[in-house]
């Protein structure tokens, strides 16, 4: 009888990158261990909600997760250097700090009183900055904005004078068509284009300055973990690494089209100026202050992703035709 | 069994109290959306905390009434057989279903929802990037507290419908008359 | 014998709730104790792991409180109470029978209109079902109609809600189609409309055809009639009042949807303090009716969810879905195997669970369904969605076990027997058959809309 482990998804598996990885990830694990490993995927909500997942697998009352860690801020405020970070590294600098500078034992040192163990499954592009009913040109036209947007990147753009909104999603978009709320933030072009966000509003902002990289997790009861066979284990953990590299591809691949057809929907296409870059970055400088002060864990992995990037852009600069 | 009937007034008493708390926060609550709305609307306040604000009170109100709305008789059955039968096989059944399903399923859910709050509080658990409430443990102590408040309220019931089965003469029917269901005082309005 | 055992549970489960529902004990005492017992023979046989049980909690919190759309609930009933308490509602259902004297059953009407004006501005069943219910049915049973006919009347107009947008159950299928929230809305909007013109009709037809079961206002004599007209204007400008508040303020992109439920309660309690009928008392009995009402809708979530995490442990699903995999049909075949199923899992399971377990094994079929000209392949899906979308509305009316039976039944009190609910439910469940018939026969009802506007 093939042993089951019961995973539970945050993103259905309908949702290209995001949710059909997570499927992808069970099938892999099925083929290596020649079906004597099954992992079960649930869509969303459907054994537990997305925010007590983290406490769900921490018991074991689920066994796994398909997960952004940045879910669990709520309980570790350091999960948004896990998940996504604003002006943080891209994908190829991200990669290189989780696997070989730190990244990875920091986040399991971080997360060992919670009894859970964490495999780097899909990692994703940048995201657009989001969808705005006007145009913004200077950091005074953010003033009073009514935006929802989630996390750091809302602490960001608090600290501009944003007003950020907390709302469901069916409320976000029918808001932002009748005027209730001005902007949103959602995903990249893909999923946007799939979500036809371009209804909703029609200025589209980039780059997405608050996620340049995402990166999506298998998580498992560290009991369920330990009781699987080496075998077991290392088939998680190959169909995750391969994972990953499929998905940093993929994600590149498939923006262009979606892109396109959002402009030819009627989305305008934007870059943040240089003035409004400026601003977002003195905001999430203040951000990063007040919780590096607030929160050790944080301080230990922005020093550690800090420092790393300081070493790195040496390589990047000479190891690269910029 | 007068005894009983004390003790199921005393079972009830948290029960109406909170209620009562219940009803009042209603009124906060819609203050707040109106508060929030006005606010976003006319005068750029921020309203991401008053947001969850919404959704603490409104599951407030939705976990804490399970007692109180039992003692009162508001809980839906399907009468379509059971009209049938005997006052005495309803208070049976009534009996069994406290005694063997409600209580221990609401001493599980105090239990295992007690530990659930206490992980909350432990870990300081509170909004994402701390843009929203704090102290999410708060609300979730409510799912405990709802569910001994159930156990309350059913404990009132039991004891009632264990009179009324015994002593008729004393109580006819455990959800009916005002001496069973005193200072309720909210039922003289048309 | 524990694997023997194991294979009989999902159909043991299902069996003891049948009976145990049936027993007249609180439907919500049940679920809970029908979970409570077959998650102990769960254990025992060794299908579920002690610490499963400890994600009821986590379950609740996540599904009820940290629920922002369900805001609307506590704000809709709290609403309709007010209403009910200060007799505006009273007033209003009585003028607009008044108004509609010439047409047959124009009190059952009146109802099917505001059911239909309140499912543009919520989606929540259980808030709308329990609104209604006191609002109306009080009153229905009182002027002499049928309690079949009233009771089917008030659930009916109360699950429109989920269909006219906005609503969560499009909200939830949308995620889990991945596709456009916005289209979906359109989409549900036309067949949303025809079926409570559908509902229209068959009162107006019934009513003329059995007259008792819709007894008609005594016609007016000469001299109160100026009275009357003063009476009409003050009772529908307060409920007009209250639509402009509630439905203004969502398209006038103030509130959303969910806040636009405690404009409403504001409405309402100026509306009763004008009309001087908001004392002390009734505000205190508004809000004690509220919490009872309330109460009574969480309890039945709480057991329910209970039910349905053990009953997909116990493997509920896994039959379900291993005969959905397995259908050896065509491709007209196939759809209506499809919504053959969803519509007999709508006797006992809730559209959460449905849409859950049958949408992801359907979507990766419907795309490539092969229909001919009938609908093309890129509208399959919305075309899709809404059919299920009629379809699991009509589970919360199907008896023995549709939601908004319960909570007509829990609002109603002892105003009606469950009987009368069962029996009045079945000629509205009819009408939603007919007009998903016609939207599998006619796809332009749903998909003209939506290309009009994308035009
Ligand atoms: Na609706
Ligand atoms: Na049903």
């Amino acid at each position: 009888r093939a042993d089951t482990l019961v995973m539970q998804s945050i993103y259905p598996s309908t949702l290209p990158l995001l949710g059909d990885t997570g499927v992808k990830l069970t099938e892999q694990v099925k083929r290596l261990t020649g079906g004597d490993l099954e992992i079960e995927f649930n869509e969303p909500n459907a054994i537990v909600g997305g925010n007590e997942m983290w406490d769900a697998i921490s018991t074991g009352a689920v066994d796994a997760g398909w997960y952004s860690p940045g879910f669990a801020q709520g309980i570790i405020p350091s999960a948004g250097i896990f998940t996504a970070v604003p002006f943080g590294p891209d994908v190829r600098e991200y990669t290189a700090w989780w696997y070989y500078g730190g990244g990875k034992e920091l986040w399991a040192d971080i997360t060992a009183k919670y009894n859970i163990h964490t495999e780097l499954c899909t990692i994703l592009v940048p995201e657009a900055s989001g969808w705005f009913a006007k145009e913004i040109n200077t950091p005074a036209d953010l003033q009073g904005l009514k935006m929802r947007i989630f996390g750091l990147g809302a602490a960001v753009m608090q600290k501009l004078g944003v007003e950020a909104q907390s709302m469901p999603v069916a409320d976000t978009m029918t808001g932002l068509r009748l005027g209730t709320i001005d902007a949103a933030e959602l995903s990249f072009p893909l999923i946007d284009k799939q979500l036809g966000m371009n209804e909703y509003a029609s200025e589209y902002y980039f780059p997405g300055w608050h996620q340049q990289t995402s990166l999506i997790t298998f998580i498992i009861n560290q009991d369920a973990w330990d009781g699987l066979s080496d075998e077991h284990q290392a088939a998680i953990e190959m169909a995750c690494a391969a994972n990953v590299a499929m998905t940093s591809a993929r994600g590149e691949a498939e923006q262009l089209q979606p892109l396109a057809d959002l402009e030819a929907a009627g989305a305008n296409v934007h870059k943040w100026n240089d003035e409004m870059m400026a601003a977002f970055k003195g905001a999430w400088d203040e951000v990063v202050a007040e919780q590096t002060a607030a929160d050790p864990d944080f301080k230990r992995a922005w020093e550690s992703l800090s420092d790393f990037r300081a070493n790195y852009a040496k390589w990047a600069e000479i190891g690269y035709v910029q | 069994m007068q005894s009983l009937l004390i003790i199921a007034n005393v079972m009830a008493f948290p029960c109406r109290v909170v209620a009562k708390l219940l009803g009042f926060t209603l009124l906060v609550l819609m203050a707040v959306i109106l508060y929030d709305v006005i606010g976003r609307r006319f005068f750029s306040t921020g309203s991401f905390k008053l947001q969850e604000l919404e959704w603490h009170l409104h599951g407030a109100i939705a976990v804490l009434g399970f007692g109180y709305a039992y003692i009162h008789n508001a809980h839906v059955r399907i009468d379509v057989f059971s009209s049938n039968f005997s006052d005495r096989a309803k208070l049976r059944i009534e009996i069994f279903a406290i005694l063997a399903f409600l209580i221990p399923f609401m001493a599980l859910l105090a239990w295992y929802g007690y530990d659930f709050a206490l992980r909350s509080f432990e870990r300081g658990e509170g909004s994402s990037g701390g843009v929203g409430l704090s102290d999410r443990w708060i609300i979730k102590s409510a799912i405990p507290i709802g569910a001994v408040l159930t156990i309350m309220g059913g404990v009132a019931v039991l004891l009632r419908a264990i009179v009324a089965l015994k002593r008729p003469d004393l109580m006819a029917d455990p959800f009916g008359g005002e001496e069973a269901m005193p200072a309720a005082g909210t039922e003289a309005a048309p | 014998m524990t694997e023997f055992i194991a294979a009989l549970l999902p159909g043991a489960m299902f069996l003891s709730l049948v009976v145990a529902l049936f027993s007249g004990a609180p439907v919500a005492i049940m679920l809970m104790g029908i979970s409570l017992v077959f998650g102990i023979i769960a254990v025992l046989t060794g299908e579920m792991r002690l610490v499963q049980a400890t994600l009821i909690p986590n379950r609740i919190f996540s599904g009820t409180i940290e629920n922002a759309v369900l805001v609307a609930a506590p704000m809709f009933i709290f609403m309709g109470i007010i209403m009910e308490k200060t007799r505006l509602a009273e007033d209003l259902l009585l003028t607009l029978q008044r108004l509609m004297r010439v047409v047959p059953g124009g009190l059952a009407l009146a109802v099917v209109m505001m059911g239909t004006i309140l499912a543009a501005a919520t989606g929540i069943i259980g808030a709308s079902v329990v609104m209604l219910t006191v609002l109306a049915l009080p009153t229905m049973v009182e002027r002499g109609y049928g309690k079949g006919l009233a009771a089917g009347t008030v659930a009916s107009a109360g699950t429109l809600g989920i269909l006219i947008p906005p609503s969560i159950m499009l909200v939830f299928m949308g995620d889990l189609l991945s596709v456009s929230l916005g289209h979906l809305f359109i989409a549900a909007l036309v067949p949303g409309l025809l079926l409570s013109a559908c509902y229209v009709v068959y009162i107006v037809v019934r009513s003329a055809l059995q007259p008792g079961v819709a007894p008609r206002m005594a016609p007016s004599t000469g001299e109160d009639r100026t009275g009357l007209w003063l009476e009409t204007a003050k009772s529908v400008v307060a409920p007009l009042v209250l639509i402009v508040a509630v439905l203004g303020s969502i398209l006038g992109g103030i509130a959303t949807p969910t806040e636009a439920s405690g404009v409403g309660v504001f409405a309402a309690l100026v509306l009763g303090l004008l009309r001087g009928r908001l004392s002390w008392p009734v505000l205190n009995a508004a809000m004690d009716s509220s919490v009872k009402q309330l109460g009574m809708l969480f309890f039945i979530f709480v057991g329910a969810t209970a039910f349905s995490y053990i009953f997909r442990i116990v493997g509920g699903e896994h039959f379900i879905v291993e005969t959905a995999r397995s259908l050896p049909f065509g491709d007209w075949g196939l759809l209506m195997a499809m919504m053959g199923m969803i519509f007999v899992m709508g006797f006992f399971f809730d559209w959460i669970e449905i849409t859950l377990i049958m949408l992801p094994i359907f979507a990766p079929v419907v795309p490539l369904l092969d229909l001919g000209d009938h609908v093309t392949s890129q509208e399959m899906i919305y075309w899709f969605a809404i059919l299920v979308a009629l379809n699991l509305q009509t589970s919360f009316l199907t008896p023995p076990f549709g939601f908004a039976l319960f909570y007509l039944k829990g609002a109603a009190g002892s105003v009606i027997s469950m009987a009368d609910v069962y029996k009045g439910i079945i000629p509205f469940v009819l009408v939603q058959l007919v007009v998903l018939g016609l939207c599998i026969a006619f796809p332009e009802i749903v998909l003209w809309l939506p290309e009009v506007l994308t035009q």
